[in-house]
């Protein structure tokens, strides 16, 4: 089955924000952001804005009737500042105007006069003065102190990766309108519906059943939908309130990348023992983590980052130290992977260096330590699948038996410019929110007389198809045709209390849900259908390809029919299901527990070609053996699969968020300094196999979630480069400073001249 | 007021002649297929067809509707995804899209529906590499390519080749109509626009303080609020400065050429590397719109065509009133966006001597990314060799200085040299000495200063690599 949202999307005919059409008496908003990373507001002085023709209002924290506090986790972020200046796009005040461009003019006029302060941008020199979200954490098994002796190598270093804007093509909006009695209604491009309401309702001092929140898909969102959606729907309900009139804001791309959060910058300091076959005895890791200016997600992110510290390996001897510090940049927040590319990274980044140190491979290093069924993790939960193996073992056959070494290794002793590189990246991902009571989700489903049926979820369509996969899991379920189901927009007064479409969970949650829903209705459906045909009780019935089965036999009674009787003998035909992933729980206290339902696992093998002459590179081929459990939808799963491998090539590679080194504002803020993978960018070849499913999982159907994990793929091309780097020269030694741009890459290889 | 074909219909609008056509088209049209995605140029999201009526048929190219100014539209054909759109289902490149699962978010997917559609009007002869290359303008976050890049190579090889002759033709039309890539009201176009006064068309009449727009691919993509309302003049109106000729020995390009126009006329093709080079410029959109006077007049320190331009040592034609005067364009740049053109003068041409088979050029650009990005450093070097010796160079940079810069030194340097790699590491080590980079968004001074040395020795390894030991230029 394709992609739902595809037939439409072709022919432009997809609503997005900001294709309503809108009452004329729609206004617009525009920001008022902070001009400093750290300072205090001295003067604010609107005049001159609001006599501006077509200017109706200049919003400020003094106009807010209820809490001016948009936090979810810790409660440390306002709506609009009152005076304190924490970073360069914190919003000051909004304006509302009867066009956007006058909007925008208006922001201008405001006089904004600030009082600068020193700032901080530095995760490690913001540690260096105490300014942390919150306390450290520390994830421990084993004796890394008494282990170190037992070690025949011990590589140190430190590993910095930068953070990465998340360029969804559609950036942040939201329109609000006026309802009866002081309701609101917003449609938000938001990933997280209810979180929009809750926040709404608390900054207008509003009951949250006066707050809707509708959404209809987004364009892109990759968890910069997650927290920082919010704000702007707030404003324009906060709008909507303060002059009762219909309120739209939909942030240019500048003013996206410059107001909003990116993935945290992260720099870690490690240390790696190992014996002298290269299992791996101790890994001591301490991550800095750039938080921003608010803790946002930041300390579930770095959660995360210390459930990843050991990737799809086994050390029997972990200390993973995370360290959440407050800066003067905008909070970062939600990017696909979540803190666990970060952590896999510095892993990857040590391996690496234990593998010069000890003049052996990283593969043979990678292969020795790799996770094995019953194999405990740093966190107390054992690794129940076996999929990190067979990955490893199908990818490297695939190596293997296309000659790869062989083929490389004469390339390169014939080649004086160019120079090839490989490397293999293993990934093992948790799923599930690890926060335990967000691991819940609910459905209701309505059957129509006519047949057809109506689906509201908490899930959030973005892109990634989790809407065709509900489709799919609800005909599945009745034993129906495609065409009968629509997914509905994703509303909070169908939906209620859901968590936010992120941690890959989605589909599988609201999936499951989906299929309680369905089977409950099923079940009063086919109980009347026994009856209606006489049938005993012991009887064999089901629903296949839209006929009553009556003991295994077709009966003529069709579900259109049976739909239209079962309403007139009453029967209830919708349902409502709440799904709560079972077998989680975690404590925090111990920082033990069972917090995945399961791991999703797989390998990549990247080969890429450097030019020496120039410092550039070009990504080859990746192979991607991978495991989705049984796949609802292969073109969805697949189609995660390549595009979360390109973002990660982008992170490690391309794309380089650079700040002013005086002002820390951000320079790479437009689509012609921050550069993203195009086409041509792309690897040449991209093979994806799917590893056959041998396992039970909590999945949807046994399928797994596919969202982040391929995204750290992408991480095994910064480590063919640096094996590139090495057949240049072997004496270069390598640097653990993701992005490796361009710049970069050739300042390595010329480092004399 | 400006009166155009949006697509099946003639459309006036009232707006002034500098608002952009993506504003026109979501904010006063209501299509809201064609989106918005970066306002620069830089993502494709918002791409269109435009098509200008030639003396036979119609020239339809894709570009972006951020950057084009309403002005432009005057007696012209827009198209825009819902006019692409059959009445009914998918047209076989929607199908397949669909089918490769190669929209996902779906907010690029109209941009790289009309960005195809736009090639398969300006092909007779579609082909995978070049459908993928028309894609080089369209930033897509979610899918990877991999999907895209299936389904562009599926549709030209399904779609086989136009019986047409020239992809301005009629008959090119109808086959695309036949096709169901178009609908069916593309060939009655022409007569419509040819039934169209388009005499009143504004842009036409200028004042003397107005704003000289030729592709406008940078001006509006930097300060399109500023030009919203500002008087324009659209050197796209006038004849006659367009035109590429070429005679025996001489290449003349009318500065309102674009650099489409000069991938078509072929001027390069034995011009070393340079033709393969051109699609490193910008974007197919861009390509469409961006002329090699704006480039020029631009001044920007690492434009492309002004690095190419000044190794070839072209010669520019000026006029203001009545006077018309030549400078060479190594004498053009004054400083930083400061130019030997004063306001009352226009570049009219630019001239150079074809090379000949002694002759040897080659470009290089690094840039962040590959494509659709602005260099770090560009350079271009054209060397006349006779007996293993070089008689003259002419070697430019840009991205290391204020202006795009004619290497002086290093090009006098190498006057009288045997080709060698000696030769070479001399070139390397005076281009290094004779510039002065700074640090910015596109690199930091130390390494553009590197980088311009890398990509002089990558000239003499390309041009030269039997006389040269290039493992002495690593």
């Amino acid at each position: 089955m394709k992609h739902q949202d595809a037939l439409l999307h072709v022919r432009g005919s997809s609503l997005f924000v900001d294709d309503f059409k809108l009452p004329g008496d729609l206004l617009h908003a525009a920001v008022l952001v902070s001009p400093v990373s750290h300072g205090e507001i001295e003067t604010l002085e609107a005049g001159e804005a609001l006599s501006i023709p077509g200017v109706e209002a200049v919003i400020t924290a003094e106009d807010i009737p209820g809490k001016n506090q948009i936090g979810s986790i810790i409660k440390d972020e306002t709506l609009l500042t009152e005076k304190e200046l924490h970073f360069i796009g914190q919003p000051v005040a909004f304006v509302l105007a009867d066009t956007p461009e006058k909007a925008r003019l208006a922001v201008k006029a405001i006089r904004l006069e600030t009082k600068e302060l020193p700032s901080i941008v530095d995760p490690r020199a913001a540690f260096e003065k105490g300014m942390l979200i919150a306390p450290p954490r520390t994830f421990s098994m084993g004796n890394t102190y008494v282990a170190w002796e037992r070690c025949d190598c011990i590589v140190s270093g430190r590993a910095d990766s930068g953070g990465q804007e998340h360029l969804y093509l559609e950036t942040q909006g939201a329109f609000a309108v006026p309802m009866e009695n002081g309701s609101i209604r917003i449609t938000s491009g938001t990933q997280g519906p209810t979180f929009v309401q809750r926040v709404a309702a608390r900054v207008l001092n509003l009951p949250m059943n006066k707050i809707e929140v509708d959404v209809g898909r987004l364009g892109g969102a990759f968890g910069g939908k997650e927290d920082q959606a919010t704000p702007w729907a707030v404003m324009a309900a906060l709008g909507v309130q303060l002059t009762g009139k219909p309120v739209k804001l939909v942030l240019n791309r500048n003013e996206d990348m410059t107001l909003t959060g990116k993935r945290h910058p992260y720099s870690s300091d490690f240390r790696l023992g190992l014996k002298s076959d290269g299992t791996m005895l101790a890994w001591e890791v301490t991550y800095y983590q750039n938080g921003g200016a608010a803790s946002d997600l930041s300390t579930a992110i770095l959660e995360r980052t210390l459930f990843h510290s050991t990737n799809a390996y086994f050390i029997p001897n972990v200390k993973a130290t995370g360290i959440c510090c407050r800066t003067n940049l905008p909070p970062n927040t939600a990017f696909r992977g979540f803190g666990a590319p970060q952590a896999m990274y510095v892993l990857e980044s040590a391996i690496y260096s234990a593998s010069r140190e000890m003049g052996i491979s990283p593969l043979e290093i990678q292969e020795r330590n790799l996770l094995k069924k019953g194999d405990e993790f740093p966190y107390g939960m054992a690794y129940e699948g076996d999929e990190i193996r067979r990955s490893w073992k199908k990818a490297l056959g695939m190596y293997k038996t296309g000659k790869a070494d062989e083929r490389i290794r004469d390339f390169n002793s014939s080649n004086v410019i160019f120079k090839k590189g490989v490397s293999f990246m293993p990934v093992c991902f948790g799923i599930s929110f690890t926060h335990i009571s967000m691991n819940q989700a609910n459905a209701l489903v309505h059957v129509y007389t006519d047949g057809s049926v109506g689906i509201s979820t908490g899930a959030v369509e973005m892109g990634q198809g989790v809407n065709t996969k509900i489709t799919q899991v609800a005909a599945r379920t009745f034993g129906i045709d495609l065409f009968r189901i629509k997914v509905e927009t994703t509303n909070t007064t169908r939906s209620a209390n859901t968590s936010p479409t992120a941690a890959s969970s989605a589909a599988d949650m609201n999936g499951n849900a989906v299929r309680i829903a369905c089977t409950d209705i099923l079940k009063r459906l086919l109980t009347f259908a026994a009856k209606h045909l006489d049938a005993a009780e012991d009887c064999q019935i089901e629903m296949m390809h839209e006929k009553v089965i009556l003991n295994g036999k077709k009966t003529d009674l069709e579900w259109n029919k049976l739909v239209g009787l079962a309403y007139l003998a009453r029967v209830n035909l919708s349902s409502q299901a709440h799904y709560a992933t079972p077998g989680l729980h975690f404590s925090k206290s111990k920082e033990k527990g069972r917090p995945f339902s399961y791991h999703v696992a797989g390998t990549a093998v990247t080969e890429i070609t450097l030019d020496r002459l120039r410092g550039v590179f070009s990504v080859d081929s990746v192979w991607i053996v991978h495991d989705v459990g049984e796949s609802i939808n292969s073109v969805v799963d697949r189609g995660q699969v390549e595009g979360g491998l390109l973002q990660g090539i982008g992170w490690v590679t391309l794309e380089e968020l650079k700040y002013h080194p005086d002002t820390d504002r951000l320079l790479s803020d437009s689509l012609a300094t921050y550069k993203v993978p195009d086409i041509h960018f792309a690897p040449g070849e991209v093979d994806i196999e799917f590893l056959a499913c041998h396992s039970e999982n909590a999945g949807v159907y046994n399928s797994k979630a596919v969202g982040e994990p391929p995204f750290m793929y992408g991480i095994g091309t910064y480590f063919a480069i640096l094996e590139a780097i090495r057949a240049c020269d072997p004496e270069i030694p390598p640097v653990y400073s993701a992005p490796l741009t361009n710049e970069k890459i050739l300042l390595l290889l010329h480092k004399n001249r | 007021m400006i009166s155009f074909i949006l697509n099946d219909r003639v459309y006036t609008t009232g707006l002034s002649p500098g608002a952009v056509t993506l504003d026109l088209l979501r904010k006063e049209a209501g299509l809201t297929g064609t989106k918005e995605g970066c306002r620069e140029g830089d993502c494709g999201a918002c791409t269109v067809l435009l098509g200008i009526p030639q003396q036979q048929g119609i020239k339809y190219m894709a570009v972006n509707s951020c950057i084009l100014p309403a002005g432009e539209l005057q007696g012209r054909h827009l198209v825009t995804i819902e006019g692409v759109n059959l009445e009914e289902g998918l047209s076989p490149l929607q199908q397949i899209f669909v089918e490769e699962g190669a929209s996902q978010c779906g907010f690029c997917t109209p941009g790289l529906i009309m960005s195809l559609t736009g090639y398969l009007l300006g092909t007779v002869d579609p082909d995978d590499v070049a459908a993928v290359d028309s894609l080089a303008g369209n930033i897509c976050r979610c899918t990877g390519y991999v999907s895209i890049r299936k389904a562009a190579e599926t549709v030209s090889g399904k779609i086989g080749h136009s019986p047409a002759g020239c992809c301005t033709s009629l008959e090119h039309l109808e086959w695309l109509v036949e096709k169901k890539i178009l609908p069916s009201y593309f060939p009655g176009i022409e007569g419509m626009l040819q039934a169209m006064d388009t005499t009143n068309g504004s842009g036409t009449n200028f004042s003397e303080h107005a704003v000289t727009v030729a592709g406008g691919t940078d001006l509006f993509a930097v300060k399109a609020e500023e030009l919203r309302n500002t008087g324009l003049r659209f050197l796209s109106g006038e004849m006659g400065i367009s035109g590429i000729t070429i005679s025996e020995s001489r290449v003349l390009i009318g500065a309102g050429a674009t650099v489409r126009n000069i991938i078509d006329a072929g001027i390069f093709s034995n011009s070393g590397n340079l033709e393969r080079s051109l699609e490193l410029i910008a974007s197919t959109q861009v390509r469409n719109r961006a002329t090699v006077g704006g480039n020029i007049v631009n001044a920007s320190p690492i434009g492309d065509l002004s690095i190419i331009f000044l190794a070839l040592d072209a010669k520019l034609r000026i006029t203001g009133g009545s006077d018309s005067r030549e400078v060479r364009l190594k004498d053009f740049f004054r400083g930083y966006k400061v130019l030997d053109l004063s306001p009352a003068e226009l570049l009219e041409s630019l001239e150079y001597t074809l090379p000949d088979s002694a002759t040897f050029i080659n470009f290089e650009k690094i840039a962040m990314r590959k494509h659709l990005d602005i260099a770090s450093v560009n350079t271009a070097a054209a060397f006349i060799v006779r007996d293993g010796k070089i008689e003259k160079a002419d070697i430019s940079a840009g991205g290391v200085a204020p202006i795009p810069l004619y290497l002086e030194r290093t090009s006098a340097a190498l006057s009288g040299m045997e080709v060698s790699t000696g030769t070479a590491l001399l070139a390397v080590r005076t281009a290094r000495s004779e510039v002065s980079p700074i640090d910015d968004v596109r690199g930091s001074a130390r390494f553009k200063k590197l980088l311009l040395g890398q990509l002089i020795a990558a000239h003499f390894a390309e041009l030269f690599p039997q006389e040269i030991d290039v493992k002495e230029l690593l």
